[in-house]
């Protein structure tokens, strides 16, 4: 791989999740992630209390909780995700969601960046409905069941995280 | 011990309560502790605390023999990690424990898969959370190697578009 890269391009990765299952699920994904191209990456996630295990490898933005019940904290939490997007402009997204990250990919990819969702094991007769929004712009699109996979044309398995 | 979890995001009385009557009719053979979040019902006969730090969250985890709490899939993903004997109990929607009806798909399918013991009504609880005991979760094949590979795989390809 290093002769291949030995370009000066780089690619500047966001990876983000809210907290709870859905960063369980993308700390794991790091884990094990040595095999990924080395690159410049932030983190977003929506509590504070994730902050230490995030910092150690790289710039953390906090975007607060937003769900379905509370509309006008989602609109705070959107704004937020479109300063964060407009200000790092990452080429690459990578989230396992939920909402408020699926905001961040929204704005990300209006402004250029390829989107990875990893729709979260959580769901498993249909997508969440976050994910369903994602998969319309989505340029990766992967679920962690594999009939979910089979009975749509964009979404791909490739294995489960946990 | 026995570690009892619901999370902090909405209340979870209907859990707590059960299982507090049950301890008090001695139909639990197990110490139990429990975090029960900010749903104002108090457990007369086991001790328990509104909300745990990470820390405290991971270390009382950890040293439970099983787990039991709602079907939320950040605490079942700890129990598959650490092969933890859990017991899932839905949140639902008629009793305002949650948004909509997604825990009860997820309790049936980790059921049914063998991953963890469920419980629907309440009067099936102690019998059930005596069980864990003997509970042997069926260990999950591990295939995070492979989407953080199909992710790698992406992230070459994106380079070398740049």
């Amino acid at each position: 791989m290093s002769l291949t890269h030995s370009k000066k391009e780089i690619l500047k990765i966001c990876a983000g999740a809210s907290a709870g299952g859905h960063m369980n699920q993308l700390l794991r994904l790091l884990n094990h992630s040595d095999s990924w191209p080395h690159q410049p990456t932030f983190y977003i996630t929506t509590l504070k209390e994730l902050i230490p295990p995030l910092a150690k490898k790289g710039p953390v933005y906090i975007i607060g909780e937003a769900n379905r019940r509370m509309p006008l904290r989602g609109l705070l939490v959107f704004f937020r995700c479109l300063k964060i997007a407009v200000k790092e402009r990452p080429d690459v997204v990578i989230t396992t969601g939920s909402m408020p990250l699926a905001f961040f990919c929204f704005f990300s990819k209006l402004l250029g960046a390829q989107i990875v969702w990893i729709d979260s094991i959580a769901n498993i007769k249909k997508f969440s409905v976050s994910g369903r929004f994602v998969k319309k712009f989505a340029d990766l699109f992967l679920t962690q069941w594999p009939d979910l996979a089979e009975a749509d044309e964009k979404a791909e398995f490739s294995g489960t995280i946990l | 011990m026995i570690f009892i979890t619901v999370g902090t995001s909405f209340p979870f009385n209907r859990l707590v309560r059960a299982i507090d009557e049950s301890v008090g009719r001695g139909e639990i053979d197990s110490e139990i502790f429990g975090q029960v979040g900010k749903g104002g019902y108090h457990p007369q006969n086991f001790e328990s605390t509104e909300k745990l730090n990470k820390e405290e969250f991971d270390d009382y985890f950890k040293k439970a023999k099983a787990v039991v709490a709602h079907a939320g899939m950040g605490t079942i993903s700890m129990a598959l990690e650490q092969d933890k004997p859990i017991l899932i109990v839905p949140r639902m929607r008629e009793y305002r424990e949650i948004v909509n009806d997604h825990q009860l798909e997820t309790a049936k399918h980790f059921e049914q898969l063998g991953y963890a013991i469920a419980v629907f009504e309440m009067k099936d609880l102690p019998e059930k959370i005596n069980l864990l005991k003997s509970f042997k979760p069926v260990i999950r094949k591990n295939q995070v190697e492979k989407v953080s590979e199909r992710i790698g795989a992406f992230l070459r390809h994106c380079l070398e578009e740049k």
